[in-house]
């Protein structure tokens, strides 16, 4: 039973939407003094945040964080020889930071790049946007917006493809 | 290498730093690694070097580790890059200096090594008098503790040959089109065989080793490596020539005559480093000694790529490390899944 | 009677003694009378009594009627097919550790592993501890030596005090006791002329020399061949001019003095060459080779595996086979175990640490058997090589001609056996074959006296 995959465009345009309300709730200006930083967990995230960050104007830069040497699957995946360099253009200290990937599964990207952030210093609030939840969450660790919820069977798993155009992929892992 | 008329098939000293699956999990030498080793271990050095520039220069990969420096030969610099590269993973460090204490008052190594087993290392990075010494320590003594062989005897300095190749890499890319000659105190440097194993891995176009008769005994007549007496013949036309030290005590058993006579014949002037290739550059491992080995008009000189290569040579160890610990733990797991 | 295969079973005792017996259908290899082909063996009250081979018989009375060789009453009556019997051997040179080093083995298990090898008589080199320049410690290394498993030990006398090449020892006293020669072992007299005098001395006493030649400051700090591998390890090297330097001067000071000589444990071509050279214009000087340099190089030192740091060293593969081609020519008329046990510490460091020296004895016919499958040897070459030393030690010994007190070894040229820790029984485990399954052994000796 095949699932049909949303559109990437589509899911952006929802986040966007649902980010700015959940700032407004929030009493953050997106425009003002205090605004909040976005980062991007690469690669997919990256993309996504690079995205997001334009479409909402935000007018900080965008960060972008890569895990790799977070990561506490070290024994399974290995070291990654390619890692490229993370970059904070700014303070991490007293900020809210809106933390973009493009993928949630089990939580332990976003608990890596949480580590990874914590080591720039101390943020005020860390709000977790999210393309796809997946739903498998081996850590508590929720997004807090996410553009759709899927529940994929035991060997497939889900990829975003980039970074011109963004497509979604489904994919079956071979065992 | 297997050798052609070995009989007894015995695990060639290189082999002992591979687990099953083939990746590192000792770096002993540069020696019988492949060339993807090498290129991956410049690469993940250089995510390092990154890592080196941000303001927070740690990242968690060793953390909970036990790293211990066992020096038997003291060496203050090449001990603080460790401790340095090592404290940036997270790891914690210990600094053993042997060569005075226990080993003088005649203790064996095998003993020493003993009585360090309760400090439960993680990796042992060893400098030791003896070729072979880190070697007979990763294979006999304690097989699940990494081992990074921070020079040992005449025979291999690998983690100075690696810091080497990247700065090559850095200032002229690719080794394919390289001429580089290596000068200097061949016969007595660890630093040299490992420079030559890894230039030859990498495919160096053209490897010349240039030193007096004394310091390059004709058996080293490496395959694919020029050897020859002359300085100038050595240098012509070269992309790379990399100045060995030379220690006093080469001055004793009439291997050389005096550091003067060294410096007329060796010695890298300024007229000298104008027959290597236009961008050519000169390197020296260090510490120098100015007038023997180099002119400071050349060491302080455009051509030089000897000062600041600090935070390389922390990225190197800090990539050797990683490599070899991940090579263990998929060893002790019983393999990757 | 007994059968074969019950005392080979039984057997941890190395050596039989019989009175009357009889080995048929069995090689018979006796390099001094040229024998070697299949025949049968017969000892009568405890001497070699006849030998038949295929077209010749020797001894035996031939008045004898056919009676007598129906005897029913043999102690052993056995059918020996694809075995080899040939006379039993002699050590020029055991790295023997006792007094001194018996961490590292004792007569008694070193003088076993040389019987279970194939051994009757085993000269000791002076190196001990106490130095063997006195009468004294000849006489304590003969006592304690006495008897086991009869064996003899010949032991050389130190030729200076405390091998430090300044005084000569007393050699008449020496000899008196009961040393077979003297050595310097591989210490290098450095004065030549107390080298020259010392010769003399020993020549006026009529006694061997035998020299290990090596000049202490050519090899000095080197622990492997100065070549391809010691330049690709980073080891310090021994050249071969280290040997032949010293070897050159101690062949025309064995010429100027008159000295009975032998020289022991040559490594490299050159000295071959050197030898065969100096033999060549009449000087009679004999030498021998050490079994491992027949079958091994300085290749097999590759890991830095220490069971192959020996002195001399092993050197090129080029050198093996020029050793091997002077065992066959003559020049060398030896092959010497070059046993030497240690204590597993003693090979337990870095290389150049660790202590040179393989214990030899248990692997020495794995080492002809596939020397002699390749062809570079034969079974012959060997049995000369081993038996040999009684010429150079002017001895009684290694052969089996008629009227001399029996004195052989069984052979299975064939056998396939482990040799573990348990079964090696030297007490120096160092050889790298340890573990191994190996080709060959001596199945047991026979004396017809103790």
């Amino acid at each position: 039973m095949e699932q049909a995959l949303p559109e990437v465009s589509a899911l952006l345009a929802s986040l966007r939407m649902e980010v700015l309300a959940y700032l407004s709730k929030k009493g953050i200006d997106p425009d003002g003094e205090k605004q909040p930083k976005m980062v991007g967990i690469e690669t997919g995230g990256v993309w996504v945040a690079r995205s997001l960050h334009q479409s909402m104007g935000l007018s900080s830069p965008l960060g972008t964080l890569d895990i790799s040497f977070y990561r506490d699957d070290f024994t399974e995946k290995g070291l990654h020889p390619k890692v490229k360099p993370s970059t904070l253009p700014f303070s991490v200290e007293n900020e809210t930071i809106i933390l973009v990937d493009d993928v949630v599964m089990s939580g332990r990207t976003v608990r890596a790049a949480l580590n990874e952030l914590f080591d720039y210093g101390r943020p005020s609030l860390v709000i977790l946007v999210v393309l796809i939840d997946l739903n498998e969450h081996q850590l508590p660790i929720q997004p807090d917006i996410s553009g759709v919820k899927l529940t994929l069977k035991p060997n497939e798993r889900v990829k975003l493809t980039g970074p011109s155009p963004l497509a979604l992929e489904l994919r079956q892992l071979d065992r | 290498m297997n050798a052609i008329n070995s009989r007894s098939q015995v695990q060639s000293e290189y082999q002992v730093q591979l687990n099953e699956h083939g990746q590192l999990k000792h770096f002993l030498s540069v020696e019988g690694l492949s060339r993807a080793c090498l290129i991956e271990l410049l690469d993940l050095a250089s995510s390092f070097v990154n890592v080196g520039q941000r303001a927070v220069k740690k990242v968690p990969l060793l953390r909970g580790k036990t790293v211990v420096n066992l020096f038997f030969e003291s060496s203050t610099r090449t001990r603080t890059t460790f401790e340095i590269a090592a404290k940036r993973l997270s790891a914690d460090v210990i600094n053993l200096n042997i060569s005075t204490s226990a080993t003088n008052k005649g203790e064996s190594l095998l003993d020493t090594l003993r009585n360090l087993e309760a400090m439960a290392a993680d990796m042992f990075v060893i400098r030791h008098q003896q070729s072979g010494a880190p070697h007979f320590i990763a294979k006999s003594v304690t097989p699940k503790v990494a081992v990074v062989n921070a020079g040992d005897g005449w025979h291999a300095h690998p983690t100075q040959a690696m810091l080497d190749m990247y700065t090559i890499r850095h200032y002229k890319g690719d080794f394919e089109q390289l001429k580089v000659a290596i000068v200097g105190d061949i016969k007595h440097s660890r630093v040299a065989r490992s420079q030559i194993q890894a230039l030859k891995i990498l495919g160096a176009k053209e490897i010349r080793v240039v030193a007096p008769r004394t310091l390059l005994p004709s058996e080293m007549d490496f395959s694919g490596v020029h050897c020859c007496n002359s300085l100038s013949e050595g240098v012509d036309g070269a992309d790379v020539a990399i100045m060995l030290r030379l220690q006093k005590e080469r001055m004793q058993m009439a291997l050389l005559p005096s550091q003067d006579e060294y410096f007329k014949l060796y010695g890298m002037t300024e007229k000298l480093s104008s027959l290597l290739s236009p961008e050519g550059i000169v390197r020296h491992p260090g510490p120098l000694n100015r007038g023997v080995e180099i002119a400071s008009e050349v060491a302080d000189g455009p051509r030089s790529v000897i000062l600041d290569q600090v935070h390389f040579g922390i990225a190197i160890r800090m990539a050797v490390m990683s490599k070899i610990m991940e090579g263990q733990q998929i060893e002790q797991q019983g393999g990757a899944s | 009677m007994s059968s074969f295969s019950q005392w080979v079973k039984d057997g941890e005792e190395p050596i039989r003694f019989v009175k009357n017996a009889r080995f048929k259908n069995v090689r018979i290899i006796d390099p001094s009378q040229d024998i070697d082909g299949v025949g049968t063996l017969e000892v009568r009250h405890g001497y070699v009594d006849k030998i038949v081979m295929s077209n010749s018989v020797i001894g035996g009375d031939a008045n004898m009627d056919d009676v007598a060789d129906q005897r029913d009453d043999w102690e052993l009556d056995l059918d020996l097919g694809g075995k080899i019997l040939c006379p039993s051997f002699i050590d020029i040179g055991c790295a023997m550790p006792e007094p001194g080093f018996e961490q590292k083995g004792t007569f008694e298990t070193e003088l076993s592993a040389a019987a279970a090898a194939g051994y009757s008589h085993v000269a000791t080199k002076p190196d001990t501890s106490p130095v063997a320049d006195s009468p004294a410690v000849i006489s304590l290394m003969l006592e304690r030596s006495e008897a086991f498993h009869g064996l003899r030990i010949l032991p050389f006398g130190a030729l200076t005090q405390g091998l430090r090449g300044e005084q000569i020892s007393e050699l008449h006293a020496l000899k008196l006791a009961g040393c077979i020669g003297v050595s310097n072992a591989r210490s290098e007299i450095s004065n030549q002329k107390v080298l020259m005098n010392c010769l003399e001395y020993a020549s006026t006493h009529d006694l061997l020399v035998c020299f290990y030649s090596e000049s202490k400051d050519l090899a000095s700090g080197g622990c492997v061949h100065q070549g391809e591998t010691a330049a690709r390890l980073g080891l310090p090297g021994i050249p071969r001019c280290a040997e032949t330097v010293a070897l050159a001067r101690d062949l025309l000071l064995v010429a100027h003095t008159g000295v009975k000589a032998h020289f022991s444990q040559v490594s490299s071509i050159s000295a071959v060459e050197l030898i065969s050279a100096a033999q060549e214009r009449g000087l009679n000087v004999t030498a021998d080779v050490g079994a491992p340099y027949l079958y091994y190089n300085d290749e097999e030192i590759a890991g830095f595996n220490a069971h192959f740091h020996l002195r001399p060293p092993l050197r090129t593969e080029e050198d093996r086979k020029g050793l091997i081609a002077g065992v066959k020519s003559g020049v060398l008329c030896a092959i010497s175990a070059a046993h030497q046990p240690h204590e597993r510490a003693a090979k337990m460091a870095p290389f150049a640490d660790t202590e040179p020296g393989m214990s030899t004895y248990a692997t020495l016919l794995h080492w002809a058997s596939r020397l002699v499958n390749e062809d570079a040897l034969s079974w012959s070459d060997w049995v000369r090589g081993m038996t040999a030393g009684a010429k150079v030690l002017d001895l009684d010994a290694g052969h089996l001609r008629v009227g001399s007190p029996a004195a052989f070894n069984v052979i299975d040229p064939h056998l396939s056996w482990c040799c573990d820790e348990q079964s090696m029984i030297s007490r120096g485990k160092n050889n790298p074959l340890i573990g191994d399954t190996l080709t060959a052994k001596v199945m047991f000796q026979v004396r017809g006296f103790k």
